[in-house]
């Protein structure tokens, strides 16, 4: 049976990882040109320069800028990891109103029978995708991915616990681990 | 692209010696500033309570700042009963300001900037709208009671 009706949920105002990444390149651009800026006005010592930044040495700005570049770098791995989740889920519900015969898609649909929407992104989906993956490479995307969690639940719950992530995290490897993920498992 | 690389860096150098600050005197000017500002406080805000406040000055901080390098320079510290205030010079290259004095209490700190026209002033706040006052007698005594408790 379709569950056409399904198609209602789905808002299609996900964020695809290529805009986020557009959308990063140009923050942190304006940060390093609201930075030019700033140094510029403190060697020239021009008065008119925005008042937050008034009475600040050059290693406050520093500070000022690796702040804002470094909550830039978080926002924007949560916002990647959030976007995959999403594309992960939309594929998942786009499966059940196909009602595609694949063995992820019939292994979803036997999910969705028990559960409906309510699926567990870790132990669920990217595990039923784990077990029906072909190639070592796409195991270990799959396995990034997972780690990367770790990251996303972080960031997603306020930071609060000292996190253990088992390596290191920026925009750029977090782009590119979704990205990787998404493309071999036919998402993107 | 050597060619590229050097005319890129012949840019950045030709920029950087236009700016024609002479930052030994201008270090030195400031040095100067502080001592006048600690003169001000010392000899006249404080000049009807002398003897309730001790006044030290003979303390040196030492200061890096960007072209201008390491230095020493004056802080005062005033000290009523059993609480000290200390005025502790942060650096002259500031933002929209010739100087900057950071003022620590035990109930928080102010800010004293130098002006262009060597006078000085209190923050009174940076946003959302930058807020400066006059430093006399009277502002004096309101950023004590503002950062004394």
């Amino acid at each position: 049976m379709a569950r056409l009706h399904l198609k209602s949920v789905l808002s299609e105002d996900e964020q695809d990882l290529n805009e986020i990444w557009e959308w990063y390149v140009l923050q942190n651009m304006l940060i390093g040109d609201e930075a030019v800026n700033t140094l510029d006005a403190l060697l020239s010592g021009s008065a008119s320069i925005a008042s937050r930044y008034f009475g600040k040495t050059r290693d406050e700005l520093d500070e000022f800028f690796a702040y804002q570049r470094s909550e830039l770098g978080q926002v924007t791995m949560l916002i990647l990891l959030a976007a995959a989740e999403a594309a992960l889920r939309v594929d998942y519900i786009v499966r059940i109103i196909e009602n595609k015969k694949d063995a992820v898609s019939k292994q979803f649909s036997e999910i969705y029978k028990l559960q409906k929407l309510e699926v567990g992104l870790d132990d669920q989906i990217l595990e039923i995708w784990k077990e029906n993956s072909a190639t070592p490479e796409i195991k270990a995307a799959i396995g990034e991915s997972r780690g990367a969690l770790r990251l996303r639940n972080w960031l997603a719950h306020g930071r609060y616990w000292k996190p253990k992530l088992g390596r290191e995290y920026d925009p750029q490897n977090v782009f590119e681990l979704c990205d990787e993920l998404l493309k071999f498992l036919g998402i993107r | 692209m050597s060619n590229q690389l050097k005319e890129f860096f012949r840019e950045k150098q030709t920029r950087a010696s236009q700016t024609g600050i002479d930052w030994v005197a201008k270090r030195d000017d400031w040095i100067e500033a502080v001592e006048k500002l600690f003169d001000t406080i010392d000899e006249e805000y404080l000049a009807a309570v002398k003897d309730s406040v001790q006044v030290d000055r003979t303390h040196l901080k030492s200061v890096q700042e960007p072209q201008i390098g390491e230095y020493k320079i004056a802080e005062l510290a005033l000290t009523v009963g059993d609480e000290q205030v200390v005025f502790s010079p942060k650096g002259v290259n500031v933002i929209g300001a010739a100087g900057r004095v950071d003022v620590r209490g035990d109930r928080g700190e102010a800010t004293l900037v130098r002006n262009a026209d060597r006078s000085w002033s209190l923050v009174l706040a940076r946003t959302p709208r930058l807020q400066l006052v006059p430093l006399t007698d009277e502002t004096f005594l309101e950023m004590l009671r503002s950062v004394m408790r």
